[in-house]
């Protein structure tokens, strides 16, 4: 895991490097009825190494937000920078090269592979991402041991727990050392227990320097991050 | 039975389309079926139907006597009718080329034996010369039918006195009318000439009014005849018998009519077997497809309604309602299938049972409709409970799903991710909402290549049989009638020489021919003498005889008498009865009188031995080299005759191909239609395979986008999995296919008969595996571009 970068000091100010940087973000999604107006121009700044929670209310544009930033979904209006790098505007195949390398995603029902067995599930992400077989099921195994699933190797995620099969979804999620790595309800579909697990992890990740955007709608998760950014409407109430 | 009806009327109002298409499929499924099993049964007891109601003749009698005395054979006992003909011919000038023969000579013809159906218009009245009738091919070959007008034209006199006929008929034109279209077992068409032939019957009042214009003015032509027995087949020894007493003769030919049934019978019974393979191959590229359907639906069903589990849903009631709509869609589909099924049967019978059927049209099988409507619906739904059940156990399932070995083994080689993702689609089913069943695809991929090139490859057999004679034994292209009834015509040394110098002539044959009997058969001898080069005789088994106590048998012959290698035969020629040992099965040349299959050889001596001086024809029958042009050297042995003293009685003809030939062509349909649907099938079942799977595993497909995989690797997914199925279809398709159209070949090589060469098709085997893989990529082609426009934020929100 890379180790946050210092600031930099600049004529006697100190600045440190965004890791995420959004403009105006819109996004609006066309409905029977009427149009939802997910976000109506969203600015947020997130440094490298942080970890940040987004909360809300229920359909107050979170997900949305978190989609737009990894290049799941595009923005009508506005700029995402991630890693320096522009993504809003990009093709499908640029994104899906950037995210290889800069994002790791982790859902909150989980989207594993129900086929492949754990280990199978890891190095995917690793080989598409160019690494040869070998390389990337070094680093599956050594991911898997990271977060404590080495035993669960050859197991499909159907016979895992849930907080089992969430931890595998953050492994996948780390393979490729991404950048930033974002998690939509990561706790969602676990029980107290299994959500305490995953945010315990999410700091222990944090303290290596991992920059982290959590969308959570509980308070006591949301807690647990760095600094909390709620949204309501569309819009960022507090940055 | 409530939920049964709210979910039904659920499933009405937002999966109309999909019960509608079920509906349809169900329906062409069903006439296919339902049409080729009842065009089968229908073209199987043609034969039989048409004998049932045309006093069929038993034997066809050919003494080739002038004068000769049918009053006496009338009279002999156990003869219910007689019917003569002239060995003539007449003409008819507005078909040039056509010729007509044996006219019927007396009233009995069309009355008291074959007696014959009237598919349209009336039977000729006998006291009138000027109407005639046809068979039933001739209005669709001439464009002629009831009411219209031909005109006749006779021999001369003379001309007709003259064995040899040439150049054109000078006798009286008579102006006849087409006033019926018959049917029997004597007059209808072969295949080999469907209205080219033997197809217009005039009135015995022609024969009363011209009678020397046929038979010459001395009478010395021959009137034969068709005989009909008061027991039937069963009465012929008995008739040969008082045949030969009261004339003296035993080596009248008699033709067995029966025998002739039983020949067109088993082309019918052939037909209609290939006919049933074909409706059982529909049927299970039915179950294939419209089972995919139907499975397809009840999953997505069964997985609806898993979530009342909770409110109480038990597995039986879910089953019920699932499965209502298929069955429903299926009686409807199952209804409008049999009523097509029943007008098709305005087409049937096909082929050679075409020709045989006593009443062509409209005509029902309630046995066959009735059984097919009930069974389709009931199939229907065991395939649906089926499919629902195992829907609803793997819903409950928790065992890991089984992994391809190629799959497997793709990603341990770390080909890349959209190779490996495109194998599991391919190879595995998967598991929970996103399983799809993929061993449909495999096996349909493989019956497409198989049907396919099994087709080609009977075809390829068919074509080879076509173009080279010897397969059925013809190993002499040209004829020389030098002779007949023991005289001969010319100088017969002097015509073989004649033959033999010519540079494309690679053998002679000195071969006399005259008829033996044994056990009742009428056996057609042909010496084997070479009196010049060589030519072979094809044999099926053994060798040809060396001396003059044995013989070859044809196989028909061989099979009649019960005969093999190594056996004896008793032969009465006109010397009377001799042991002959059977040396060999092999064929015989195509003679006027006899089929290929059917006769014997011997050696100079034993025909002597046989039949003494006497013979039947003697004929010189040439060889010629490979890619000799026959036409050409048939030209210049004629312009050579003239030069021979009575040259001019000799006729130089080329072989005709044997009549069952025709009769391979005419089946050779039945294979294509075959593969052809087997490739349709294959083609269905892929591309709904494929087009399944990217809509059933999109989420995998999302999620791989997800984790990086571009839209062009998504499409390279889709690409692998039809190009896996294209694969696997060669595979196991090929070899089995070629070893299906050798196997069908052979059987039809042995039915027929003729020998046997394991048929190649050489450019289907070459084309078949780029077709495979185009095939199939063209059809990814559409779920490719699917794969890679998913919407995956969406996807992996909502899944």
């Amino acid at each position: 895991m890379s180790a946050p970068q210092p600031a930099a000091a600049i004529d006697g100010v100190t600045t440190e490097p965004a890791a995420v940087r959004v403009r105006g973000a819109r996004r609006t999604f066309t409905a029977d009825l009427a149009p939802v107006r997910a976000l109506r121009g969203v600015d947020l700044d997130v440094r490298q190494g942080e970890f940040v929670a987004v909360t809300g209310p229920s359909g107050c544009g979170k997900s949305t937000l978190l989609n737009v930033i990894a290049g799941l979904d595009a923005v009508d209006e506005g700029t995402i920078e991630v890693a320096g790098e522009r993504v809003d505007g990009r093709d499908e195949d640029w994104l899906a090269r950037f995210r290889r390398g800069h994002i790791g995603f982790v859902f909150q029902f989980f989207n594993l592979l129900d086929g492949v067995s754990a280990l199978d599930n890891l190095i995917m992400p690793g080989v598409l991402a160019g690494m040869k077989r070998r390389a990337a099921e070094s680093r599956a195994r050594d991911v898997l041991d990271l977060l404590g699933l080495s035993d669960r190797a050859e197991q499909v995620p159907a016979v895992l727990s849930g907080g089992q099969r969430q931890r595998l979804a953050i492994a996948r999620a780390l393979v490729n050392e991404p950048t930033l790595l974002l998690a939509d309800e990561p706790t969602g579909a676990l029980d107290s227990e299994g959500g305490l697990e995953i945010l315990e992890l999410f700091r222990r990740l944090h303290g290596t320097g991992q920059t982290i955007i959590m969308v959570t709608h509980s308070p006591e998760v949301a807690a647990g991050a760095g600094r909390t950014v709620r949204m309501r409407d569309g819009r960022v109430e507090t940055p | 039975m409530s939920l049964v009806s709210v979910w039904l009327r659920l499933e009405a109002r937002r999966r109309a389309r999909s019960l509608a298409v079920l509906a349809l499929l169900v329906a062409v499924a069903t006439t296919t079926v339902l049409a080729a099993l009842a065009g089968a049964r229908r073209g199987d007891s043609a034969m039989a139907r048409l004998n049932a109601v045309t006093l069929p003749a038993d034997a066809v009698v050919l003494p080739n006597q002038p004068g000769f005395d049918w009053d006496a054979v009338r009279a002999l006992p156990g003869v219910a009718a007689v019917s003569g003909f002239a060995v003539a011919p007449f003409f008819v000038e507005e078909l040039p080329g056509y010729f007509g023969y044996l006219p019927p000579v007396d009233r009995e013809a069309f009355r008291t034996v074959e007696r014959p159906v009237v598919l349209e218009g009336r039977l000729a009245d006998p006291a009138r010369p000027d109407e005639v009738m046809v068979t039933g091919y001739f209005p669709g070959a001439y464009g002629l039918g009831v009411g219209d007008t031909l005109t006749l034209r006779l021999l001369s006199e003379r001309q007709a006195g003259d064995f040899i006929f040439s150049g054109e008929p000078g006798g009286p034109r008579v102006r006849a009318r087409i006033v019926g279209v018959i049917r029997s077992p004597w007059y209808s068409d072969k295949l080999a000439d469907k209205g080219a032939w033997f197809s217009v019957f005039p009135s015995p009042a022609l024969f009363a009014a011209h009678p020397k214009n046929f038979l010459g003015p001395s009478s010395s032509g021959f009137v034969n005849a068709l005989v009909r027995l008061d027991q039937g087949e069963r009465g012929l020894p008995a008739f040969r018998a008082g045949l030969a007493k009261i004339t003296g003769r035993t080596d009248i030919e008699i033709w067995n009519a029966a025998d002739v049934a039983r020949h067109r019978q088993q082309v019918n019974a052939y037909e209609s077997l290939c006919l049933v393979f074909f409706a059982l191959a529909a049927l299970a590229a039915a179950i294939v497809l419209v089972g995919q359907s139907v499975a397809r639906y009840v999953a997505a069903g069964v997985g609806e309604l898993q979530v009342l589990r909770a409110s109480g849903l038990t597995t039986r009631q879910c089953l019920a309602a699932v499965c209502a709509g298929p069955f429903l869609a299926s009686v409807a589909g199952s209804t409008l299938g049999t009523a097509g099924a029943a007008a098709a049967s305005m087409w049937t019978p096909i082929g050679a049972a075409s020709l045989v059927e006593p009443a062509p049209g409209f005509s029902a099988d309630p046995l066959v409709l009735g059984c097919g409507w009930a069974a389709a619906p009931l199939l229907v739904l065991a395939g649906a409970l089926a499919a629902a059940w195992l829907a609803v156990v793997s819903a409950r399932s928790e065992a890991a799903p089984v992994r391809s070995v190629v799959a497997r083994a793709a990603d341990r080689l770390g080909l890349p991710v959209p190779l490996v993702a495109g194998a599991r689609f391919a190879l595995e089913r998967g598991q929970g909402a996103s399983s799809v069943p993929v061993r449909p695809a495999l096996v349909a991929a493989v019956a497409g290549v198989l049907g396919v090139l099994a087709s080609f490859t009977f075809a390829a057999g068919v074509a080879d049989a076509a173009g080279n004679p010897t397969r059925f034994g013809q190993t002499f292209q040209l004829t020389a009638y030098l002779g007949e009834s023991g005289e001969d015509w010319a100088a017969a040394e002097q015509v073989m020489t004649a033959a033999a110098r010519d540079p494309d002539v690679a053998g002679v044959n000195d071969a006399r021919v005259a008829v033996a009997e044994a056990g009742g058969v009428s056996v057609t001898v042909y010496r084997h003498q070479s009196f010049a080069g060589s030519a072979d005789v094809v044999l099926l088994s053994g060798r040809m005889p060396e001396g003059p106590g044995e013989v070859v048998l044809a196989p028909t012959t061989a099979r009649s008498l019960r005969a093999e290698v190594g056996s004896s035969v008793r032969l009465a020629g006109t010397t009377g009865p001799r042991e002959m040992t059977v040396r060999g099965i092999g064929f015989v040349p195509q003679g006027s009188h006899n089929d290929y299959d059917a006769g014997a050889w011997a050696t100079a001596d034993g025909f002597e031995a046989m039949f003494g001086a006497a013979f039947k024809y003697h004929l010189a029958l040439v060889a010629l080299r490979p890619g000799a042009d026959p036409q050409a050297v048939l030209d210049r042995l004629t312009k050579d005759m003239a030069g021979i003293g009575g040259g001019d009685r000799i006729s130089v003809e080329a072989m005709q191909p044997p009549e069952q030939l025709a009769e391979v062509q005419d089946v050779q349909i039945l294979p294509l239609f075959l593969g052809g649907f087997l490739a349709l099938l294959a083609v269905g079942a892929v591309g709904h395979a494929l087009a399944t799977a990217v809509r059933r595993r999109r989420h995998e497909v999302a999620v791989m986008r997800a984790l990086g995989m571009t839209r062009a690797q998504s499409r390279l997914v889709v690409f692998t999995q039809a190009s896996l199925l294209a694969v696997a279809g060669l595979a196991f398709g090929v070899p089995l296919g070629v070893a299906l159209g050798r196997t069908l070949w052979r059987v039809v090589a042995e039915r027929t008969p003729l020998f046997y060469e394991p048929p190649v098709a050489l450019w289907a085997l070459l084309a078949i595996g780029p077709a495979a893989v185009l095939i199939a990529n063209l059809l990814a082609l559409w779920p490719g571009r699917h794969a890679a426009r998913l919407r995956i934020g969406h996807i992996l929100r909502t899944e």
